[in-house]
């Protein structure tokens, strides 16, 4: 009976914890858009340097990884699948497959995951560290807001970063895929790129930004958002740190997954 | 010259007090606060940190706050800390860029809070001298009752509580 109660106590504090962070992210993430957007910060000085240092960050540093994963992977992928199809008679289905294996899934997990290793576990710590430190409080002070000055930048660096970063990852991949093949079959990057391109719908862009834009979105957010829950002591970053991980991960899948729908 | 004034609290949690009651009375461009508890940003050298104030509430670029900052820092001999990070200064000269700080906007009042816990004892005869010599603004020094006799041959009026908060803090708008 005990062992029982304890199961459905467990549940119910866990569906609590889950709605309490939806709905605290929720509110976390309008404030930041309003504060942002509407209080058009975006032209503010201030705002306009750490934006652009952290799309530096965020993305231009992963520039190099990136275009190595891209090639690699493409290699991989691009190069695997299209060689199977091509000796199993489905020629023509190739842009059909590349579209939904890199465009549609591959691209937005690739550079989303490696954001999350990146970006986002970078971003816990800084926010974390800067509540700890008081830096926070020492910016409310000075009247500078910091859903404008600190989270708006970093959640918006995080999206463009993950958009760009996504497109390059899907060129770059299908160029790797072609090069592999070239080398084996008598096929050119030509009759690749026309068959992607005659493939692609509207449903297929749509799914590509909403994965991208949304991915990035809570790269930025959720990481921020967990590490603004930490208390005083120094612990409670590191726990806070497993949580937004973990976040991470299972807002990561829904999106993968609802993408699928468009 | 401006007023100056110290007040003489038992605890870290008394100045606490003070502090967030002038940081509810007056905005950061009318009363700027040096305080143990606000700290440098870490991420920003000491340039961006001073040049802050200015380039979010003023709207002024890098490239026309920069000399002002370069300027000031000239004046305290540290010219050289302009593109340092704080972790590359002594405890003095992040008191005084936290002061340079505070005093971007032109605020009308300066209020240190607990300068012992910000600099090494051996340091603090020379924060007293360098608050006395302040001019421009009114300054407010709000310390632990051990250190008011450190104020002694100064131009700082020691203040109750009560009376600095009905002088100044019930002036405020």
């Amino acid at each position: 009976m005990n062992s029982m109660y304890n199961f459905v106590f467990n549940i119910g504090a866990a569906i609590i914890n889950i709605a309490g962070f939806f709905v605290g992210h929720s509110k976390f993430c309008i404030k930041v858009c309003v504060r942002g957007i509407l209080g058009s910060r975006f032209s503010n000085p201030a705002v306009f340097m750490v934006t652009v240092r952290q799309i530096y960050f965020a993305g231009v540093e992963l520039f190099y990884i990136m275009t190595f994963t891209s090639l690699i992977l493409g290699m991989a992928l691009v190069g695997g699948l299209s060689k199977s199809l091509i000796l199993l008679g489905a020629r023509d289905s190739i842009g059909t497959v590349l579209l939904v294996v890199i465009i549609r899934s591959a691209a937005p997990l690739v550079t989303g995951l490696l954001l999350v290793l990146r970006t986002s576990t970078a971003l816990l710590m800084e926010v974390g560290l800067m509540k700890y430190n008081r830096e926070l409080i020492s910016l409310e002070a000075m009247n500078i807001d910091p859903y404008a000055y600190v989270y708006f930048p970093r959640v918006l660096a995080s999206i463009i970063s993950m958009v760009v970063l996504a497109t390059y990852f899907s060129v770059l991949s299908i160029i790797g895929g072609y090069t592999l093949l070239s080398f084996q079959l008598d096929t050119t990057l030509d009759s690749i790129l026309k068959q992607v391109i005659y493939e692609v719908s509207l449903s297929d862009v749509g799914s590509f930004l909403f994965k991208t834009v949304l991915i990035g979105f809570l790269i930025g957010s959720i990481p921020i958002y967990t590490a603004l829950e930490a208390k005083g002591a120094q612990t409670d970053i590191i726990k806070s740190f497993v949580y937004g991980m973990i976040r991470l991960f299972f807002a990561f899948i829904i999106v993968m997954v609802l993408g699928e729908f468009i | 010259m401006k007023e100056k004034y110290l007040v003489t609290v038992p605890n870290n949690l008394a100045a606490n007090r003070l502090q967030d009651k002038i940081s509810a009375a007056y905005k950061w461009s009318e009363a700027a606060i040096v305080s143990y508890n606000l700290p440098l940003l870490s991420a920003l050298s000491v340039c961006e940190n001073i040049m802050l104030p200015l380039n979010y509430s003023e709207r002024m670029t890098r490239r026309q706050a920069e000399p002002i900052v370069e300027g000031l820092l000239h004046k305290f001999g540290m010219e050289q800390a302009l593109h340092y990070r704080q972790k590359r200064l002594n405890d003095y000269e992040i008191l005084i860029v936290k002061f340079l700080r505070a005093i971007m906007r032109c605020p009308e009042r300066v209020v240190f809070v607990m300068p012992h816990n910000m600099i090494p004892s051996e340091d603090y005869a020379s924060f007293t001298v360098f608050a006395d010599a302040l001019t421009d603004f009114e300054i407010t020094v709000i310390e632990h009752e051990n250190f008011a006799g450190d104020y002694l041959e100064t131009n700082f009026m020691e203040t109750s509580q009560e009376k600095w908060e009905t002088l100044v803090l019930k002036t405020s708008k």
